[in-house]
């Protein structure tokens, strides 16, 4: 029996038809998936539910429909759950009149986990040692998304929920990020990495879980996410000194589903943008055009979702 | 306990940051000031109707609440605007213990305060006039009403922003206004139970005190019962809050 890739075979938080209506607006609609041991990316276009279904299952947000069982429990109801449960919000959730030293040493304390970490060994985590001594109100934002991995991290969760840890950090701080959140994964954890941003979630899980305007647009492996993405019809704007003659020699090409010329450029509609991609320059040179710009339209991660979603 | 202690430590630090206790313990030598100018060349009898009316006007009905209503609004009410509720929410700490330990340390910081007002005014009676039990009516009085005080702001504060407008207009306009006209209403007046206590403590105050109680008898054990019991539906009616409410 094929399991369905919204669902995982050993969960560890479970989502059954939840919804969540504020009044007349749904933030989440009808959401059915699970998450298990490893990193699952959720990703999602700002605004699609992607927030409100991370505080459903922490807890901090009641279902107005439907359920959801963290480590076979409600997080509503058995507050025991956050021994083994943590969120790092999006928001600044922390304290900027304190170090980040005594920030974490609070969240410890708070916790009062058998198993919790030292505090210094989480700041070397993630390379907080140095600036930990120093109030947290004078931190950039890379920074104080660090210091809430840390905080985070020394209550030695099974369970660690982050929606958009990535904001604000640089590079090299996100690749250390991302290489943590992978030892955490591969330690047998439960991570949830949400991130509006597909390559970041490609770098950082192996599964994905992708949601718009509140519902399950897509879920499985990064690759056949990807797969999907490649089927969705693009429309490239194609500046060139010759439109006319390169957008008949293009329109001979198998990649292009339509051909326009307008405002001085060429507007092709392709359901394969790579092979089109790789025909034009060619094409260009045959027919001795010049080509100025080469540009998808419409290709925000917004339309590619609401693609899947209509799809779906 | 260690989450606990340290969720106490940390709210009483919130509630006490340097510039405000200083500017707090300041307002709260104001009835101290008005005492020693109004009793300069008086004997102790009149001296004691003076303290009666420094305490009852300006300790109980101003100073006393001010404090209270400022650290017991923003008990919660920081953690949500800064949204560090979630930080200390999503804990291993039941809902009840979590908001009996936060109205705790809003009463504690807010009592710290007010006994500045409290014992600065007892000792400056005490030192000219000899009664030391002054001293110990205004510390039960005023512990109490600020208790009560910050009893009823901490939920508020967790429901509004307004918290703070909307408890100095229940002081200004109905204790300090529509209670004194209606003598009837003076019961559901925090800052006359505390009057009411230190006045049963303080032999020879109650017939002055009595002036600003309207219809509340004087009771120091009545006023520490209904302190406990506000404290007690605070703390129950905080946590259903926090069970039910989606938090910020």
């Amino acid at each position: 029996m094929t399991l369905d890739p919204a669902f995982v075979e050993e969960p560890t938080i479970e989502v059954i038809g939840a919804s969540k209506w504020y009044g007349q607006k749904v933030a989440v609609s009808k959401l059915s998936c699970s998450f298990g041991p490893g990193v699952t990316g959720l990703l999602g276009p700002n605004g699609a539910g992607k927030t409100t279904l991370l505080r459903m299952i922490s807890g901090l947000t009641s279902v107005s429909h439907g359920s959801v069982s963290v480590l076979g429990r409600d997080p509503r109801r058995h507050h025991d759950v956050f021994r083994s449960v943590t969120l790092v919000p999006d928001e600044d959730a922390v304290y900027g009149a304190m170090t980040g030293r005594e920030f974490v040493k609070y969240s410890s304390d708070l916790s009062n986990s058998p198993t919790a970490l030292l505090v210094d060994e989480v700041l070397e985590l993630v390379e907080m040692s140095e600036p930990a001594g120093r109030v947290i109100g004078g931190y950039s934002k890379g920074m104080r998304q660090r210091i809430k991995v840390a905080a985070a991290l020394v209550t030695d969760p099974k369970v660690l929920i982050l929606d958009e840890p990535l904001n604000g950090t640089d590079p090299i701080q996100r690749g250390h990020l991302i290489d943590l959140f992978e030892r955490l994964g591969n330690d047998g954890r439960t991570l949830i990495v949400s991130s509006h941003v597909l390559e970041e979630v490609e770098r950082v899980s192996d599964r994905v879980v992708a949601i718009v305007d509140g519902r399950l647009a897509a879920a499985g492996s990064v690759e056949a996410i990807r797969a999907s993405m490649n089927d969705i019809p693009y429309v490239v704007m194609i500046n060139t000194d010759r439109p006319r003659e390169l957008g008949a020699a293009l329109f001979e090409s198998p990649a292009a589903v339509g051909v326009e010329i307008r405002d001085g450029g060429l507007r092709i509609t392709t359901d394969d943008i790579t092979t089109l991609g790789r025909d034009t320059p060619r094409v260009a040179e045959a027919v001795q055009a010049r080509i100025t710009a080469f540009r998808p339209l419409d290709q925000s991660l917004e339309s590619v979702f609401r693609y899947l979603v209509e799809r779906s | 306990m260690k989450p606990i202690k340290a969720l106490f430590v940390m709210s009483v630090r919130q509630a006490l940051p340097l510039r405000r206790t200083i500017m707090l313990s300041l307002i709260q030598l104001a009835p101290v000031g008005i005492f020693t100018l109004s009793t300069a060349n008086r004997i102790e009898e009149a001296a004691l109707d003076a303290l009666v009316g420094v305490a009852a006007t300006v300790l109980f009905a101003l100073t006393v609440p001010v404090v209270a209503i400022v650290l017991g609004s923003s008990s919660l009410g920081v953690e949500r605007r800064d949204q560090t509720l979630s930080f200390v929410v999503l804990r291993p700490i039941r809902r009840t213990t979590f908001a009996a330990t936060k109205i705790l340390a809003a009463t504690l910081a807010a009592t710290a305060i007010n006994m500045v007002g409290a014992l600065s005014l007892g000792l400056a009676f005490t030192i000219r006039f000899g009664d030391p039990l002054v001293v110990w009516g205004l510390v039960v009085g005023v512990s109490a009403a600020t208790s009560i005080y910050v009893s009823a702001t901490v939920p508020l504060g967790f429901l509004t922003d307004r918290a703070v407008i909307i408890a100095m207009a229940f002081l200004l306009v109905f204790e300090n206004g529509a209670a004194l006209v209606l003598t009837g209403l003076a019961t559901l007046s925090p800052w006359r139970l505390g009057v009411s206590a230190f006045a049963d403590i303080v032999d020879g105050a109650a017939s002055t005190a009595q002036n600003y109680l309207g219809a509340l008898d004087i009771s120091w054990s009545r006023t520490v019962l209904i302190a406990i019991v506000t404290f007690g539906l605070a703390t129950m009616l905080t946590a259903q809050m926090l069970r039910r409410r989606d938090l910020a």
